[in-house]
């Protein structure tokens, strides 16, 4: 079973050698034939010096296409090179790498064909603001009058996709902001969809790309896309 | 009254002609493909038809119903610039996943051939 780590790094010098590192590491103590690929969307620091001198794959984007986009990039070359799944993971040190077991679970098991990490499928101790849950639960409630799944955490970056759900993905994936709409386009398709738990790190260097233009911007831009996935299906 | 209106007119064709110059300029150096100059050369040729016959323009204001013959002209220019402004945001959404695709294709190519160089180094 081949398995792919797709890594999207834009200026991540200070944190990409630390996750590349850890996810090397999950694979192997476990004995997992995991490659990993950092997708480096045009960044202008140090990171693609850095992510070349690493053993891993390096997708270097010769200019900058976005988060969607750069995973995107991950998603072909996933496919070229007939991987069975393909974990999606933040460059910024955000998610632990050692969930990556937790998520293709499902998959292995044929349970699902795609697995999301989440945040909030326990109530517990999510570590972010009150503002960013409440948009978070607002897109949630949006997604979920589309989508008969309950998916709690929408917005999540960690999920794991089977090679049916990569083939999909390859050629349709949103430009930005692209996981709610992601899941509505996976579901119309008819894919399944497992959310498990999953604990994350607050966020060590950079801040999050969401500034509050753009959280407006991405309250009224997924909404739409949404829907007009829903009207193409 | 009448001299004014005949230089105005005189002016405006003037125009016209410059600016459909300008555009078979364009698109003889190439910067404008010959699939987009139809659309400047139908609209060019059109107002310099109503420049010449101004009769012309007055009488279907009329027979819309327009007292003041400018609005309709204003009403028309507004129409067909914001449909072509559209047709424009299709064609970059079209190019922009163009560039998209080629970006992609190009980052995947790069590291397969690097692990080649990779491999045949000792």
């Amino acid at each position: 079973m081949k398995i792919l780590v797709i890594i999207p790094a834009y200026n991540e010098e200070k944190t990409i050698k630390e996750v590349v590192a850890s996810v090397q590491k999950v694979s192997r103590l476990n004995n997992l034939n995991i490659e990993v690929a950092v997708v480096n969307d045009g960044s202008d620091d140090n990171s693609q010096k850095i992510i070349s001198s690493l053993h891993c794959t390096s997708l270097n984007l010769p200019i900058n296409l976005g988060i969607g986009g750069a995973v995107q990039t991950g998603f072909k070359y996933a496919y070229e090179e007939g991987c069975d799944i393909a974990v999606r993971i933040d460059g910024d040190n955000q998610h632990k790498a050692e969930f990556i077991l937790k998520l293709i679970e499902p998959i292995i098991r044929k349970e699902a064909n795609v697995v999301i990490g989440s945040r909030f499928l326990q109530k517990n101790n999510a570590q972010i603001s009150r503002i960013r849950r409440s948009g978070i639960s607002m897109l949630c409630f949006i997604n979920n009058i589309f989508s008969h799944y309950r998916i709690k955490d929408v917005t999540s970056g960690f999920i794991a996709y089977d090679r049916d759900a990569i083939e999909l993905m390859k050629n349709e994936y949103p430009e930005d902001y692209p996981e709610p709409e992601s899941i509505i386009i996976l579901e119309m398709r008819g894919f399944m969809i497992k959310e498990v738990q999953v604990e994350m790190r607050k966020r060590e260097t950079g801040r999050s790309s969401i500034t509050f233009l753009k959280s407006l911007y991405y309250m009224i831009k997924v909404p739409l896309a949404i829907f007009f996935n829903y009207l193409r299906k | 009254m009448e001299v004014n209106i005949l230089r105005a007119q005189i002016l405006i064709i003037i125009a016209i002609i410059f600016l459909l110059m300008l555009v078979f300029y364009l698109v003889k150096k190439k910067f404008i493909k010959e699939k987009y100059s139809i659309f400047w050369i139908f609209i060019l040729f059109i107002v310099l038809l109503l420049g010449i016959f101004r009769s012309l323009f007055d009488e279907l204001a009329h027979f819309l119903g327009i007292d003041y013959a400018p609005s309709l002209l204003i009403i028309i220019v507004s129409f067909v610039f914001i449909l072509f402004l559209i047709y424009f945001t299709v064609i970059l959404s079209k190019l922009s996943e163009k560039i998209k695709i080629l970006a992609q294709e190009i980052a995947i190519l790069k590291s397969k051939i690097n692990k080649m160089d990779d491999k045949d180094k000792p």
